[in-house]
């Protein structure tokens, strides 16, 4: 008996070392916490950039404020810009159901539907990482340019496995809003996904 | 006109029957990889009687106004409906229906086109009697065309030399690819000209039932024969199931559709003589036809047609005669083609002038401008082809080909400026290390094959001449958006990355970790690594160096037809995908030499 209790004492005491070893990711626990309840509740409101920037990194447990960051989420390129490069960082499929939900969804600014289609299309190949410029502006110039792929992909910090037809889903979606969205510029947004990678 | 002939299901009367699935006699060997084209559409005039009806009903008709124009009808069929649909299958199987756009068969062949026409018919009734909506007619023509492979090596075939008359003769060719490879393992054949005209226009007897039919009391539309509207229901749309297009297995016309005029199966020859050769020295006993050969082009069963038509001459000596000066010109410079007749002091007429391009991607050009009965033909050339003049001498008809060579001029090279190094949102402020990842994307990246096509000054279009209305390029209409993004506002030694970073080294350490102080000056090799000195090594250097090695002759001898933006795309895709790779060595020798450092942890 008293064998048993040494041994488990020990392992307490190994676990406490190994987190104190790492001050880095308990750093990152702390910020997480914050992060998370700047994003759900609106308070404190001046840190919601910084908390924008790190809930990317929470791993499952930020899903909840990362879906609420987005649906709190306005026009604003700035805020969506930090918004989608956070979401970038961790692929769920919880996200992506939002994301669809964004993308297809006239009554929102055409900024966040494309900041959910800037996503979306990371999630299908993280070497696609183009950028609002891509995809709003004059009808001419975008259909004639080609944003393409970088050297090193942007990687996911987390990954959960997506269904198998995420690809086709994706261009199954862009195509119907190509067609007949009543959103203009979405339906450019959406052209201009069809013709470039991964999709073209 | 395609490998075999043409086969022509024609349009005419005022509804058009059913046309099963029937062997159309154009025969050619099996197994060539070829493509299948329907072309040519079914005209619709408003019937006077249609015009009347739609005069007092005009909310129903303008309900109907997408069955009721005078649209022409395209191989595809009545929009929204399965009438006037084109079928085509090799050998009886189950016929595929003619695409929106794009080839109805693509693949090996098989022995001989099956073809066949779902049927059409629209008739308002009222009070005042009954009759057809439209006068039809036009009809769709079935092509079947050689597969010559994609841009990277074209199988092209070219006459050399003929002296062909009425009663044949003999034709030298010569098979190569546009890439400059040998085709290997060529098999040669001549194919007939087969097929014919199968007159699937409305046959009298059911127009006779149609007039004795006693009109309604309704004023009614009908399509198809099965569609219908009234008054009383003109909130219903015509359905949308339709006729079934009733492919059948068996070659026996069909009651309703009159025989074909010219279904005479002609049979090919294969030119054995000629097997893995690449020219080929053939005597034919008939005066037109298509030689095809097969060879294998980078492994790939690849292959190209031929015409040649000596119907042209009279008793068999021609009568007109064609020569195009110079013969091979770079491309973009000016050949001036002149009709001659044979025999001095004999009257010619000039009727028509034509261009048919060795490159099978491009149509025909028929010369269409007023002056098309003019002696000569000039203009600038960008792709090689047969020059054909067409006219009578002495009252007989006569016509005469020139072949005309154009060769590449130099590669059209794109522009490629130093990237600028810029920071950008799309980098974490936190760089993180994900398992597996390098971490470089979040400290620095290139986009590298980001760009835009530019047309303006770049895209030519040749307005005169046979090859006019073809755009060539004078430059190379790639223009780069690459750009470097580098963490500027993290590698600053009071970022929050750099406060992940020690602020002093240890007295020992194995691999030496980046100190705070040290993050502003990773910034210079990271720039270096991506390409803003465009260094040959680096991501920039490298791929601007590959895409214009093999982008400079693709876009110098690129010719388009329509859609410049689609064939440019298409052309530079595996240039682009090449410097793609070529950029990537970057990361294998040309890695920046940079301190151990520490970024921010994933999470768990």
């Amino acid at each position: 008996m008293r064998l048993h209790l040494a041994v488990i004492t020990l392992a307490l005491v190994d676990q406490s070392l190994l987190s104190q070893a790492n001050p880095d990711s308990i750093k990152l626990r702390n910020d997480c916490r914050a992060a998370e309840h700047v994003l759900t509740t609106g308070e404190p409101g001046p840190h919601r950039t910084d908390a924008l920037s790190i809930i990317g990194l929470c791993g499952r447990e930020g899903i909840p404020a990362l879906q609420a960051a987005w649906t709190s989420a306005g026009g604003d390129r700035t805020e969506l810009g930090l918004l989608v490069t956070s979401t970038r960082a961790f692929v769920a499929p919880e996200l992506v159901e939002m994301l669809f939900t964004n993308l297809s969804q006239p009554s929102q600014p055409l900024n966040a539907r494309v900041a959910s289609l800037l996503v979306l299309l990371t999630y299908a190949d993280p070497a696609v990482v183009p950028g609002f410029d891509d995809f709003v502006g004059d009808q001419g110039q975008l259909l004639a340019r080609r944003y393409g792929r970088v050297d090193h992909s942007s990687p996911a910090a987390g990954r959960e496995q997506l269904a198998a037809d995420f690809m086709q889903r994706l261009r199954t979606a862009l195509q119907a809003i190509s067609a007949s969205d009543p959103d203009a510029g979405m339906r450019l947004a959406t052209r201009v996904a069809l013709k470039n990678p991964p999709l073209r | 006109m395609g490998i075999g002939g043409s086969v022509t299901i024609t349009a005419s009367g005022s509804f058009l029957p059913d046309v099963p699935l029937r062997a159309s006699g154009l025969t050619l060997p099996p197994n060539i990889p070829v493509h299948v084209a329907v072309t040519g559409h079914v005209t619709r005039k408003q019937t006077d009687g249609l015009k009347f009806f739609c005069s007092f009903f005009v909310d129903l008709c303008a309900e109907f106004a997408f069955f009721l124009g005078e649209d022409p009808v395209p191989p595809s069929g009545v929009p929204t409906i399965d009438a006037a649909v084109a079928f085509a299958s090799w050998d009886g199987a189950d016929g595929r229906r003619a695409p929106e756009s794009g080839d109805i068969l693509a693949g090996p062949s098989g022995s001989e086109l099956w073809v066949g026409r779902s049927p059409y018919f629209c008739e308002y009734s009222w009070f005042f009697g009954t009759g057809p909506c439209f006068t039809l007619g036009g009809g769709y023509v079935y092509t079947v065309h050689a597969d010559s492979g994609d841009a990277n090596g074209l199988l092209r075939a070219t006459v050399t030399r003929q002296a062909l008359g009425p009663a044949g003769g003999t034709v030298e060719l010569e098979a190569a690819t546009s890439d400059g490879s040998t085709p290997e393992q060529a098999r040669w054949y001549f194919v007939p000209d087969g097929g014919g005209v199968i007159d699937g226009g409305e046959p009298p007897i059911v127009m006779a039932n149609g007039l004795q039919s006693p009109p309604d009391s309704e004023p009614r539309l009908t399509i198809t024969g099965r569609a219908s509207a009234g008054t009383g229901a003109s909130a219903a749309p015509p359905p949308l199931s339709a006729p079934a297009p009733a492919p059948a297995p068996a070659p026996a016309p069909a009651p309703v559709a009159r025989a074909s005029s010219a279904v005479a199966a002609a049979s090919w020859t294969s030119l054995d003589s000629c097997n893995d050769a690449t020219t080929c020295h053939a005597t034919i006993g008939v005066p037109t036809g298509t030689f095809v050969v097969t060879a294998l082009v980078h492994g790939t069963s690849r292959a190209a047609e031929r015409r040649v038509d000596g119907s042209g001459g009279g008793g068999g000596a021609p009568e007109l005669q064609l020569q195009c000066t110079p013969q091979e010109v770079e491309r973009a410079q000016v050949v001036t083609c002149t009709a001659a007749p044979v025999r001095p002091g004999a009257q010619m007429v000039i009727t028509g002038w034509e261009f048919h391009p060795d490159d099978a991607h491009l149509s025909t050009i028929q010369r269409s401008d007023v002056s098309a009965d003019q002696p000569t033909w000039s203009g600038k050339m960008v792709t090689s082809g047969n020059v054909k003049v067409i006219g009578t001498v002495d009252g007989r008809p006569a016509d005469a080909t020139a072949h005309v060579g154009v060769t590449n001029r130099a590669p059209l090279l794109a522009r490629f400026d130093p990237p600028q190094a810029i920071d950008d949102p799309d980098m974490s402020e936190r760089p993180y290390q994900a398992a597996g990842e390098q971490g470089m994307f979040h400290i620095g990246h290139i986009h590298t094959d980001a760009h835009t096509i530019q047309f303006t000054g770049n895209l030519e279009v040749i307005n005169e001449g046979p090859n006019s209305a073809l755009g060539y390029f004078t430059g190379n209409p790639y223009e780069t958006l690459w750009a470097v993004h580098i963490n500027l506002s993290q590698l600053q030694p009071n970022s929050q990355l750099a406060h992940l970073q020690r602020e002093s080294s240890p007295a020992f350490e194995a691999t030496v970790s980046c100190l705070r102080s040290q993050l502003p000056s990773l910034v210079a090799p990271i720039e270096e690594h991506e390409g803003t000195t465009m260094h040959p090594k680096s991501h920039a250097g490298r791929y601007a160096a590959k895409f214009n090695e093999l982008a400079g002759p693709v876009i110098e001898r690129l010719v388009v037809q329509d859609n410049p933006l689609q064939a440019v795309d298409d052309a530079l895709e595996p240039v682009i995908q090449a410097a793609d790779v070529e950029s990537a060595k970057a990361d294998v020798d040309f890695r920046p030499t940079l301190c151990k450092l520490t970024l921010f942890p994933a999470p768990q």
